[in-house]
């Protein structure tokens, strides 16, 4: 079999697991799809150590297992190989996703403008939290469909689980070259980030149900919690 | 359109949390002690809401083609997890949360409403609503000072109207009145076995004579000259009435 024609590069670059090739002197000579949007979470340098980390010790390549989280990618293990004394290269395995069977119905879904919900649960906590608020938004979010109900229970907890801190930074924005594909449709996503020093995760529980019920896609972190909420318009 | 009193800054800020989301389709709640005006506070903000009592059997029933719903004695509320609330607007009214978990699941907005005791700054207002009200509602025209001491707010709004309407009532009462009052009241009593009726009910007369006397004038030597009586015979029915 002649495998020598074929354009391998094309089938690497749909790849949804990150593949990323580094000089000797850490600069990314390749990177396909997944990776690009991988190094919105993490830095050159800390994939670059983790390649070097766990390279083999001769030419060849070496597969490790290990727990690796950045953002909302999850990796399993990672495969490092390297030909030569130049270039090394790393793949990071995606980690098996539960497939959510929950149903939402989108005809319940009405158009929401975000500003509004988030006004609101804004106005809550404040009344029982003494916290400062420092909300970063744009007021011409263009409105999607939510369960308005459910969002705000989710904003609410999200917003409980750092109730005991001095202050809680809040923003919105749109996230670039992402999406949240639902039955075959890709839908762009409106982010809220949530950050402060510390965070009860009690709620943790809570905010996982919620998100799984509404096609949200939430990480939980030590000092941030990010929803990913897709922009439902039709 | 209703309207809605207060002086509150918790009061309002939930006008202004509702008023934001009055346009979504939200699950919200508020909970306070009984007669606070909840009731009449969800009812100002959404005249048009369909009022339902959680007290019935079926409140899911009751809720079936209505958008915006005002249900009242949550508390009371059977089988909590059943209730359809999607895509409804919905403002429950309770006098305690129950099970926080569940009422946390089913609400997106849970309100506190404080009592007239933790919103001293509403009593002095609402007394002198409820004392024009009174004035309207008994065609009384003279004006009385109140006094704001002597309002019962044990039972908030409640407590507070009955001691205002008290108080006018008191202010306004002219002899022929108390003679009325009297009347009917001892007629009450006379039966086939009153025995020493006089005795038993001279107090009604001479312990408000004597309690105001001495309220008035302090002094018993005083007193019992402008009353006409003897010093000896005042302090003996002072003793007799406990008025020490």
């Amino acid at each position: 079999m002649n495998s020598t024609s074929i354009d391998f590069e094309y089938f690497i670059d749909c790849d949804n697991s990150p593949f990323v090739i580094f000089s000797n002197a850490m600069k990314v000579i390749y990177l396909n799809r997944a990776a690009e949007i991988l190094m919105g979470y993490v830095q050159n340098r800390e994939l670059y150590t983790l390649a070097i980390t766990h390279a083999p010790q001769d030419i060849g390549s070496k597969t490790t297992l290990l727990d690796l989280k950045y953002g909302s990618f999850i990796f399993h293990s990672i495969t490092v190989a390297y030909q030569d004394e130049e270039h090394i290269a790393i793949r990071l395995y995606n980690k098996p996703i539960i497939k959510n069977d929950s149903t939402m119905a989108q005809e319940k879904l009405i158009l929401t403008d975000i500003n509004t919900i988030m006004e609101a649960n804004l106005t809550l906590f404040k009344m029982y939290n003494s916290c400062d608020m420092h909300l970063l938004t744009d007021t011409d979010l263009p409105s999607f469909k939510v369960d308005q109900n459910q969002l705000s229970k989710l904003i609410r907890d999200s917003l409980d689980s750092f109730k005991n801190n001095n202050y809680i930074m809040i923003h919105l924005s749109i996230v670039i070259g992402e999406s949240i594909r639902i039955n075959d449709k890709r839908h762009q996503i409106l982010q809220i980030r949530f950050q402060s020093d510390k965070r009860n995760e009690d709620y943790d529980q809570n905010i996982k149900t919620l998100s799984q019920n509404n096609y949200v896609v939430t990480m939980l972190e030590d000092k941030y919690i990010k929803i990913n909420i897709p922009m439902i318009t039709d | 359109m209703e309207q809605f009193f207060t002086n509150n800054e918790q009061i309002k800020s939930i006008i202004k949390n509702i008023n934001i989301t009055r346009t979504l389709f939200l699950s919200s709640i508020i909970v306070g002690e009984e007669y606070i005006g909840k009731l009449h506070l969800a009812s100002y903000l959404f005249p048009s809401a369909t009022i339902v009592d959680a007290t019935l059997e079926n409140v899911n029933e009751a809720l079936k083609g209505v958008d915006e719903a005002i249900i009242t004695h949550f508390e009371k509320v059977k089988n909590i997890d059943n209730l359809d609330f999607d895509n409804k607007r919905i403002i429950a009214l309770a006098t305690f949360l129950g099970n926080k978990k569940i009422i946390h699941d089913k609400f997106a907005f849970i309100y506190q409403m404080p009592s007239l005791k933790e919103r001293p700054e509403d009593i002095e207002p609402l007394a002198h609503y409820f004392l024009n009200e009174a004035k309207e509602n008994l065609s009384i025209q003279s004006d009385i000072e109140l006094n704001y001491e002597a309002l019962d707010i044990s039972q908030n709004f409640k407590s507070l109207k009955k001691s205002v309407y008290q108080q006018l009532l008191y202010a306004s009462i002219e002899s022929q009145d108390i003679e009325k009052i009297m009347y009917n009241f001892l007629l009450k009593k006379y039966n086939d076995d009153t025995q020493e009726l006089y005795k038993h009910y001279l107090w009604l007369y001479e312990k408000p004579l004597i309690e105001a006397g001495l309220d008035r004038y302090g002094s018993q030597l005083k007193l019992s000259n402008i009353l006409g009586i003897n010093r000896n015979t005042l302090r003996k029915k002072i003793n007799e009435l406990n008025l020490h």
